[in-house]
């Protein structure tokens, strides 16, 4: 029993599962069967095979990580809806971890980052009827007390490993349910303004310049936008380029 | 597959007005679409020739552009196909067009070795889900609000989307 008392509605009904291959794809399957109550929380103690983005894997110690996923029902219609839900998710989880490290930073589009190594990292799946979403299910993984990584993860940390302390991982939970639930009902209450400016502000490599590789070749540049279409922003000699996800490497 | 049955595959395709050559990466086929392939409402695939990917697929990609060029996504087939009047304008106004919400990328199975969700001829129900359409490591199920038959699939695997793009065409 995972218990999230600050909070209206998520987190507020919580399926604790001892082991998953993952929380989406079973809060997915539990969406087919019949509706859930939005907030819906699930957290597996061991999952098995968390998904970054299409294909990767992520491998987390039992017991030793939030590996949750929330359901949410935006019901939504407006174009750029769910690249703000992307955001407001991204500012509500860097903002949990703050608590513990103030130097995080939120890695474009969606994962965040201590210094240069990954402690966390989120993974959306939504489900549209015609133009509007009819739920949206938030993968969130965060490495709180895992101390060792596989060999490919050797830019990756935890909150463990930068402040030395082992946290409460229920009350990690329970504050990250509560900054979700109170940037969800911002970005309801359709202040995208208010959202884009927090992101900006909390995102790696904002403004700072940096060698990037694209498509046509390493480019020098800086980030100056993450726009309404949750396309990168770049700044260099040759102008502003708008990069879809995969279209560019950070060097 | 030699120097020669690469140059009759491209014979082939000029004499016989292919408009698709596909090369699958795991399997061990070649698959040619003719334009005339939706005639019958179905995917007339030949196989030609069977080897081992391991050999042909530098092979093929070094074949010259009379290859290459015909292979163009399945819309744009469709599209000469329709002008060409294999399908009339009042068939198509009988079925309902599922339209992408987003710009993306359009994905026909869960993952990356998995299933389709639907194929051409499938019945549906209100509420399958008929795709993905990825946006910046946003994943969007696309589901349909409406029972019936897939009649087209007019988006090619794993390619980009604009918004309100056609993606499916359902007979209700």
């Amino acid at each position: 029993m995972l218990r999230v008392e600050n909070t209206l509605f998520v987190g507020k009904v919580s399926l604790v599962e001892p082991t998953l291959a993952s929380t989406n794809d079973h809060a997915i399957s539990l969406l087919r069967q019949g509706p859930l109550l939005e907030g819906t929380l699930i957290y597996a103690i061991d999952q098995q095979n968390g998904r970054g983005q299409r294909g990767n894997e992520w491998h987390s110690a039992p017991g030793k990580n939030c590996t949750i996923s929330i359901v949410l029902q935006p019901r939504m219609e407006r174009l750029d809806a769910h690249f703000y839900l992307n955001k407001a998710v991204a500012v509500a989880l860097c903002d949990t971890i703050r608590q513990w490290l103030p130097e995080a930073r939120l890695k474009w589009p969606n994962d965040i980052y201590v210094g240069d190594r990954k402690i966390a990292g989120v993974l959306i799946e939504n489900l549209f009827s015609g133009k509007k979403i009819k739920h949206s299910v938030l993968g969130i993984g965060v490495n709180v007390n895992q101390r060792t990584f596989g060999d490919g993860l050797a830019r990756a940390t935890s909150i463990v490993n930068e402040t030395g302390q082992e946290l409460d991982l229920q009350a990690f939970i329970a504050s990250l349910c509560k900054h979700i639930e109170v940037r969800y009902l911002s970005f309801l209450d359709g202040q995208f303004e208010v959202l884009q400016g927090d992101y900006l502000r909390r995102l790696y490599r904002y403004e700072e310049v940096h060698l990037y590789q694209t498509k046509e070749g390493k480019l020098l540049a800086k980030i100056v936008d993450v726009n309404e279409q949750g396309q990168l922003v770049l700044q260099s000699d040759l102008g502003q380029t708008a990069y879809n996800f995969k279209e560019l490497a950070y060097t | 597959m030699d120097f020669q049955q690469i140059q009759d595959l491209i014979k082939l395709v000029d004499e016989k007005e292919l408009t698709e050559l596909k090369i699958k990466s795991d399997g061990f086929k070649i698959s040619i679409r003719s334009k005339h392939y939706n005639k019958n409402g179905g995917n007339h695939y030949q196989t030609i020739a069977a080897a081992p990917m391991s050999q042909m697929l530098p092979l093929a990609q070094q074949s010259p552009p009379q290859v290459q060029s015909p292979a163009q996504p399945v819309a744009t087939s469709e599209a000469t196909a329709s002008t060409n009047g294999e399908t009339s304008g009042a068939e198509d106004s009988e079925y309902v067009t599922i339209k992408s919400p987003m710009i993306g990328t359009f994905y026909r199975s869960p993952g990356p070795d998995k299933d389709p969700f639907v194929k051409v001829g499938d019945t549906i129900e209100k509420g399958n889900v008929l795709c993905i359409v990825e946006a910046m490591k946003l994943f969007n199920e696309i589901e349909s609000e409406q029972t019936g038959k897939i009649i087209k699939v007019l988006v090619e695997d794993a390619s980009p989307v604009e918004y309100d793009q056609p993606l499916f065409l359902i007979a209700p």
